[in-house]
């Protein structure tokens, strides 16, 4: 039996209106099409603000997927809930801005720490140190 | 005014909350276009709720009156929301190349009416 790995896409409730997602291997348009159903059923069901899309993993970042990308935050607009983008390495960060293109309003970090800081920051919550 | 539009405008808290049908067609989102205008101008609204909880199919046409409305709204300074697109719609809208240009979205009503205290409309 083969199980298709590829196709998972799993997305997690990390804290009170913010969700995450970490994509792994090639993002072609089919996989998309599957992740941007999985995320919006679950911005749906939980009534999330915030959700955190973590590219380290993706092994290429070309225009096709940076189009994917934005396309998706495009949706999750549509349903009240803002797109970080997390995991941000140096060469993408190069490579997307020598492709020309624009990620619009996204906000993109290179940790998932920071984009965790801003989903906070949005949502208004905070996490403190004990005492 | 058409049956089909009564009921479905109401105000709340200086929000005129506009519901549109799951049926709906042209003829209907236009008329209450026409009438939501129209209220907005004769009651003190700070704010247009569109409501799209129930619509589950859209179309070039239907995302132009949306904007329109908001366009009109915002010329008698009403800010608008549309509020409750289900994941279906937001994929076709998507998947269509359309936008709501300009037009802020929330997923739930209850995050449309909240922004009404902290703008203090009141």
């Amino acid at each position: 039996m083969e199980i298709e790995i590829q196709e998972q896409v799993a997305v997690n409730i990390l804290w009170d209106n913010i969700l995450f997602v970490a994509l792994q291997g090639t993002l072609d348009s089919r996989r998309t099409q599957v992740m941007l159903e999985r995320v919006l059923n679950k911005i749906h069901e939980t009534g999330a603000s915030v959700i955190i899309l973590d590219i380290l993993g993706v092994s290429v970042v070309d225009s096709a997927v940076a189009n994917h990308l934005i396309k998706l935050g495009q949706a999750t607009k549509l349903m009240g809930c803002e797109t970080v983008i997390s995991g941000i390495s140096p060469e993408i960060a190069q490579t997307i801005v020598q492709l020309g293109v624009h990620l619009g309003d996204t906000t993109t970090t290179s940790t998932i720490r920071d984009a965790l800081r801003v989903a906070l920051k949005s949502t208004g919550q905070e996490i403190t140190p004990l005492s | 005014m058409k049956p089909a539009i009564y009921g479905a405008l109401k105000v709340v808290q200086k929000c005129l909350i506009v519901s549109i049908a799951t049926d709906w067609d042209d003829e209907l989102v236009l008329a209450l276009q026409k009438e939501a205008l129209r209220q907005l101008n004769r009651q003190n609204v700070s704010r247009l709720v569109i409501d799209i909880t129930a619509v589950d199919s859209v179309d070039s046409l239907f995302t132009r009156y949306i904007c329109d409305t908001a366009r009109m709204a915002s010329m008698l300074d009403v800010d608008v929301i549309v509020a409750g697109m289900n994941p279906g719609v937001a994929a076709s809208i998507v998947g269509l190349n359309l936008d709501f240009e300009g037009v802020t979205c929330v997923g739930r009503i209850d995050d449309a009416l909240l922004g009404v205290a902290e703008s203090g409309a009141y």
